[in-house]
């Protein structure tokens, strides 16, 4: 067990952590800060803290759980450290398409919709589709019971919709 | 996604692909780790080796279903609580026992009274060794020890007992969770328990340094705990000599001064104390019996030659394998019962030279060490144009290169 070996001095072990989660990680960090350096910064703060405090972990939870939750509060404290407060563009509706340009254009658009919407909102929607955790394990990282994680998604998704719906402007 | 209602929103998140992190971030990120691996104390390391363990038994426990074991180890499990406050509380018998040894027959202070009545008032019947059932061997060897057993049953250990929680410094110091996690570690009982350091805490000349209320409040400081509950400063801290150095009169004078305890308190001193290679060069014999020399102890008990030991950089060259290496020197030892010596090393410019590997292994040097004996070469040493001459940097890489000849 990596975490076990890492805490017994053998810091390789804790560079298998870092491979297996760091593209998850930095997704759910550049999700949540929308800025690729910040979502760097982000990640590599997560794992730092989480190597400093790797003898608080509990193993009974999965161990991705608790590494989640501590790049969600960096990424918080992140943005309000910075005070981004980056302006919302009309998202626009998403075009699923095989074409690179299109398709980057319409991850922007995602990602635009996505910082529209309430943090609470945002983090759920990055827990469930960039993080690929079960409700359980949402409510888990989240402290909250699942059936507040399923409706809470859903009003996400809601919203996200009415985002990306045409015609769709900050102002309204 | 198995939601019961499809969004217009649905499809677009399904379809975004994972963002690929840079390149080098793995590579940035384990730079940051070994470096902040390097920064962990001692005792960080101890703690976190001995919870990797429990970690790896966890995995490997043969015929344990994983979460049941699991569980049973991690803090929200009733056994586990209930073994954890039974530890604290043999720990906290042995602290007391230990202060009962320290402080001898304490005399309590005006004051007190209404604290040990209204504890007597809550005294149950006499706890006795089988009334204490644990799963944990190591503690239940402990508990079940006849040490233990003299601990609980002594009635003057239970007075100094009252006596410590009276004291508002140490009460707090025993609230830590920390502390009381460290005191729960069989490793720290077994050595706190060790009746070499029973017995020579018992001498009248420590209890009497220790019952000062400085040294007291230095034992509270949560750094200096850190360091003493090191299970390697433990051990060392048993040994014969070390003991017998401790309870060297004029080491005790010392080491009840002010000052001292001041620069003992320091987070880069009990962090260099908590290096076993420092405990370990500390405990040799030549070394005890230099630094017990009555001109070595007065140059310690100097308020600027302190500061200046207790600088973080001057801490991290006196932990350097190099000079730890020149402490087992008996001329760089002789030197150090040297007045004009230790005048020229309580030069702050002349202790931060030390943080020089090249100037360390000079002074591992008979041929260095014979000419530093030269009073003519000390004066010249102490001389403050030469400790400001000392920051330059070419000076010390001469210097260095010249005398590791």
């Amino acid at each position: 067990m990596c975490v076990s070996r890492c805490l017994r001095g053998d810091t390789a072990a804790f560079e298998a952590l870092v491979l297996r989660y760091q593209r998850v990680l930095y997704t759910v960090a550049y999700r949540l800060t929308a800025d690729h350096e910040d979502a760097r910064d982000v990640t590599q703060n997560a794992f730092m803290r989480a190597f400093e405090h790797l003898e608080t972990y509990d193993p009974t939870r999965k161990f991705f759980s608790w590494l989640y939750r501590i790049a969600v509060n960096e990424s918080l404290n992140f943005r309000r450290g910075r005070r981004v407060h980056q302006p919302i563009e009309a998202a626009g509706p998403p075009v699923v398409t095989d074409d690179p340009v299109e398709r980057i254009a319409a991850e922007e658009r995602i990602q635009a919709a996505l910082m529209a919407l309430g943090a609470g909102y945002r983090e759920v929607i990055v827990m469930r589709y960039f993080a690929d955790l079960s409700y359980e394990e949402i409510g888990q990282a989240l402290g909250i019971p699942e059936k507040t994680v399923k409706s809470r998604l859903f009003t996400a998704r809601q919203q996200l919709s009415h985002v990306l719906a045409p015609g769709w402007s900050p102002q309204s | 996604m198995s939601d019961p209602e499809r969004l217009p929103a649905d499809r677009a998140l399904e379809e975004s692909a994972p963002v690929s992190p840079p390149a080098d971030l793995a590579k940035a990120v384990m730079a940051d780790i070994v470096v902040a691996e390097r920064r962990l104390s001692a005792w960080r390391r101890w703690r976190r080796a001995s919870r990797g363990r429990q970690l790896a038994n966890l995995v490997s426990t043969p015929g344990v279903s994983s979460s049941r074991h699991t569980s049973r180890l991690m803090a929200g499990g009733g056994v586990v609580v209930r073994t954890r406050i039974l530890t604290a509380v043999a720990g906290l018998a042995v602290v007391a026992g230990i202060s009962f040894f320290v402080f001898g027959y304490p005399q309590i202070g005006d004051g007190s009274e209404a604290t040990i009545g209204a504890a007597r008032r809550y005294q149950g019947a006499q706890i006795t060794a089988k009334d204490i059932n644990v799963p944990d061997s190591d503690v239940q060897r402990f508990i079940q020890s006849d040490t233990f057993d003299r601990l609980l049953k002594d009635s003057a250990m239970r007075s100094a007992m009252q006596v410590m929680f009276s004291n508002e410094g140490l009460a707090e110091m025993l609230s830590q969770p920390e502390l009381l996690e460290a005191l729960s570690d069989p490793d720290v009982l077994e050595a706190l328990s060790d009746p070499g350091v029973l017995e020579a805490l018992s001498d009248p000349g420590v209890m009497a340094a220790l019952s000062n209320p400085e040294v007291l409040e230095a034992l509270s400081d949560p750094d200096v705990m850190e360091a003493l509950s090191n299970p390697e400063v433990l051990e060392a801290l048993s040994d014969p000599d070390v003991m017998e150095a401790l309870s060297n009169a004029d080491v005790l004078e010392a080491l009840s001064n002010a000052d001292v305890l001041q620069a003992l308190s320091r987070a880069e001193v009990t962090e260099a104390l908590g290096k076993a290679e420092v405990v370990k060069a500390l405990s040799d014999p030549d070394v005890l019996a230099a630094l017990s020399k009555a001109e070595v102890l007065e140059a310690l008990s100097d308020a600027a030659f302190l500061e200046a030991l207790s600088d973080a950089d001057v801490m991290q060259a006196l932990s350097n394998p190099e000079f730890l290496e020149a402490l087992s020197n008996a001329e760089f030892l002789e030197a150090l019962s040297d007045a004009d010596f230790l005048e020229v090393l309580s030069n702050p410019d002349m202790l931060e030279a030390l943080s020089d590997p090249g100037v360390l292994e000079a002074l591992g040097n008979p041929d260095v060490m014979r000419a530093l004996s030269n009073p003519e070469l000390l004066e010249a040493l102490s001389d403050p144009a030469f400790g400001k001459a000392l920051s330059d940097e070419s000076l010390r890489g001469a210097i260095s290169a010249a005398f590791s000849r």
